[in-house]
């Protein structure tokens, strides 16, 4: 059995008898066999000795018993690191950042607490996944939708915590944005409320309204260590009458500037409410020598030469889709707008999509193409992981911008084209409000020599995204320091607070550590 | 050190020498590339059994209300055996929403395929073997433990919170109904 760095196994033994005090023996997992388990199946580090493990898990199924296990952590000064549903492939599994922790493995606590037709929220706690939610509306016949991650048995808290987002209309895919009020139980095992959740009464308040008074405290614990979430409120939208889309394929280099600004616009005043995803089937197809060659001409290429190169292919330079959600005269009047503001796009192609009325029976439920795209929980995203062992996701946030979007492309492709790598997605997401999320998936495989490029590749995307101010929104586990190295305004003045904000609420260091960089003083490392 | 790892990645992956690259001939996976933790995880599941009888979990981490499923499965048949029975019951909770049946029928826009599992299976086997897990007659506990614990290429492994030795027990249990002498179901 492994011990964690820095505890002597008296006190590790006494610690884990106590933990089996509070949750049962059959709950606390010390064999290798099991512990392999809370590795990261998508390891960029796998078989190798870095590779994160961690020594012990506990599974607690109560605020009660994350309390007790907390206050045992403190008197040991056990490293426990926390997971929801421990399904963040891509970016760290179930593994913790600081090998050698205590995997608190919240999948047990998967109560989903209350659910208000109404107001149009649910409170749930972190084991509850995408799918959990979604059967419980369906079964009660709740007509609220869920806004999902694509792979469904993720955590919605998990998700929200890492700023993870979803495919329907906004705010709700957006979803640290969509949650309203949180439970939190600190390192010394107090428990807190926020926004209007610390009024004794809030009652159905607590997620109407999720500023309360005074500084708000939920953003301290979305990708950091200061505490455990352990109850969270989410904004849930009603079930619209139908869903429609249309499509755009615009043929030039420069068109996207145009398309860009003006979807933009109509996404600002509430008339696009939808994701829309950017494609360049240029920029993402094959790398091909022309192309290389292209991207060593000045700026990347000018929109005449790489327009030639277009038509060389045969391809045009941009596409999306725009699915509408609300009732179907209101949507044909959206996309009635849409196409006559950009029909001012020389040569642009709008064409009508499909129209899908709700709700859905289970047999069309059955035999969905895209659930997502209607908050329905899915595992089809892995049919993108054919042939691989894992990836890594580098997600750079660009602004909603033409001319940033066709410099980042050039940008990032240059280094996939050095690297020797090909670039697979790389299309610019609407997920939020006024940035793209411009996803690049990196395979990684079995062997230790390739995955070595594929992090050389990750580590440089981190750098040169922050270099660009196209900061990376999410790292995997390993690259946390690396990430956080890149958000270095006046000389890591962010991190002096994280760290200040961790010495304080956090005095021990019990609760993930180097969790995006943020490691307990006897942890940390002098920075470069 | 370092053999301990080696050890260990060899754990996490059963298939670590058949898979060279894009391109490396498919090879069909056996019991006997499993890993021997797995031989040995199952073994005490054996003996537990042998003590338990066909006792069902009284805690199972998989349950209906935990289901990977967006819909409850409709089953027209359903095992006698009450173990191949929790197995099926596993299988609708843990497994079909990868390794299910393809519709034939895709309703709506269309994204990425379905049932990531049933296709990787289908582009691995070709046809040799069946790319639906529920048709297969050659397997084995033994392999069944080792590809839910220790993940196969690209699918993860579970940890027994999320589907408990109880639920491998049982899954492995309906996985293997049909391997004396029954053929694709």
């Amino acid at each position: 059995m492994a011990t964690p760095p820095g505890v002597s196994p008296a006190d590790f033994e006494a610690a884990l008898t106590q933990f089996a005090d509070v949750v049962g023996p059959q709950w606390v997992f010390t064999d290798e066999d099991t512990m392999d388990t809370y590795r990261d199946a998508y390891s960029p580090l796998r078989g190798e000795p870095d590779d994160k493990y961690a020594s012990a898990a506990v599974a607690p199924t109560s605020v009660e018993e994350v309390q007790a296990i907390v206050r045992i952590a403190n008197r040991y000064s056990i490293p426990l690191y926390t997971i929801s549903t421990g399904r963040n492939l891509a970016y760290g599994g179930s593994a913790p950042v600081y090998s050698g922790s205590v995997v608190l493995d919240l999948k047990r606590m998967n109560r989903i607490l209350e659910v208000d037709e109404d107001l149009a929220y649910a409170l749930v706690e972190p084991g509850v996944s995408y799918f959990d939610l979604y059967r419980y509306l369906r079964e009660r016949g709740i007509r609220l939708w869920i806004d999902c991650a694509d792979p469904g048995w993720g955590s919605l808290i998990g998700n929200a915590l890492e700023r993870g987002a979803g495919r329907t209309a906004l705010p709700y895919r957006d979803h640290f944005g969509a949650h309203c009020g949180m439970e939190v139980v600190l390192a010394n095992g107090d428990v807190v409320r926020t926004g209007m959740g610390a009024l004794p009464n809030a009652g159905a308040n607590w997620q109407a309204f999720p500023y309360g008074a005074g500084p708000l405290a939920d953003g301290l614990f979305a990708q950091s260590n200061f505490g455990i979430v352990t109850k969270m409120g989410f904004w849930l939208m009603p079930e619209p009458e139908a869903s429609m889309t249309g499509r755009i394929r615009a043929r030039r280099h420069d068109d996207v500037i145009p398309l860009v600004r003006t979807l933009a616009h109509l996404q600002y005043t509430g008339i696009v409410n939808c994701l829309f995803s950017l494609n360049s089937p240029v920029f993402t197809g094959p790398m091909d020598e022309r192309k290389a060659a292209l991207l060593d001409r000045p700026n990347g290429g000018s929109a005449a030469e790489w327009d030639d190169y277009a038509r060389s292919l045969g391809r045009h330079f941009w596409e999306t889709e725009l699915r509408f959600y609300g009732p179907l005269n209101v949507m044909q009047a959206q996309w009635a707008h849409v196409k006559e503001r950009l029909s001012a796009i020389d040569g642009i192609e709008l064409e009508d999509g499909d129209v899908i009325r709700f709700p859905l029976t289970d047999d069309q439920i059955r035999r969905l193409g895209d659930p997502g795209a209607f908050g329905i929980p899915s595992l089809s995203v892995f049919s993108s992981q054919q042939g691989s062992t894992g990836h890594l996701d580098a997600s750079p946030m660009v602004p909603h911008s033409g001319m940033a979007l066709l410099e980042a492309h050039k940008v990032f492709l240059r280094e996939y084209r050095d690297a020797g790598i090909p670039l697979t997605l790389g299309f610019a997401m609407s997920y939020h409000t006024r940035a793209f999320i411009m996803f690049h998936g990196i395979s990684l495989t079995l062997d230790p020599e390739e995955n070595a490029r594929a992090r050389a590749l990750y580590a440089r995307l981190i750098q040169v995204a922050g270099e660009h101010g196209w900061g990376i929104y999410r790292a995997h586990a390993a690259f946390m320091d690396e990430l956080m190295a890149t958000y270095s305004y006046n000389d890591h003045a962010l991190m002096r607070l994280n760290e200040t904000l961790k010495d304080a609420l956090d005095p021990n260091g019990i609760l993930s550590a180097g969790r995006y960089g943020i490691w307990p003083r006897h942890l940390r490392r002098a920075r470069a | 050190m370092r053999l301990e790892h080696l050890r260990r990645a060899r754990i996490l992956r059963p298939d670590a020498d058949d898979l060279r690259g894009p391109g490396s001939r498919p090879v069909a996976v056996s019991a006997e590339t499993s890993s021997r933790a797995a031989v040995a995880r199952l073994a005490t599941a054996a003996l537990v059994l042998s003590l338990a009888m066909t006792s069902v979990s009284v805690d199972p981490a998989s349950s209906a209300d935990s289901a990977w499923l967006p819909l409850s499965a409709e089953r027209d048949v359903v095992p006698s055996d009450p173990l191949e029975k929790r197995g099926q019951e596993v299988f609708d909770q843990r497994c079909a929403a990868c390794h299910g049946e393809i519709p034939r029928d895709v309703f709506g826009p269309r994204f990425l395929p379905p049932m990531p599992g049933t296709q990787a299976l289908q582009a691995r086997y070709r046809g040799e073997l069946p790319a639906a897990l529920e048709a297969r007659t050659d397997l084995t506990p033994e392999f069944i433990a080792a590809v839910v614990r220790d993940g196969l290429r690209s699918m993860p492994f579970f940890r027994p919170t999320e589907l408990s030795d109880d639920d491998l027990e049982a899954l492995a249990a309906y996985l293997t109904r049909n391997r004396n002498g029954g053929g694709p179901n």
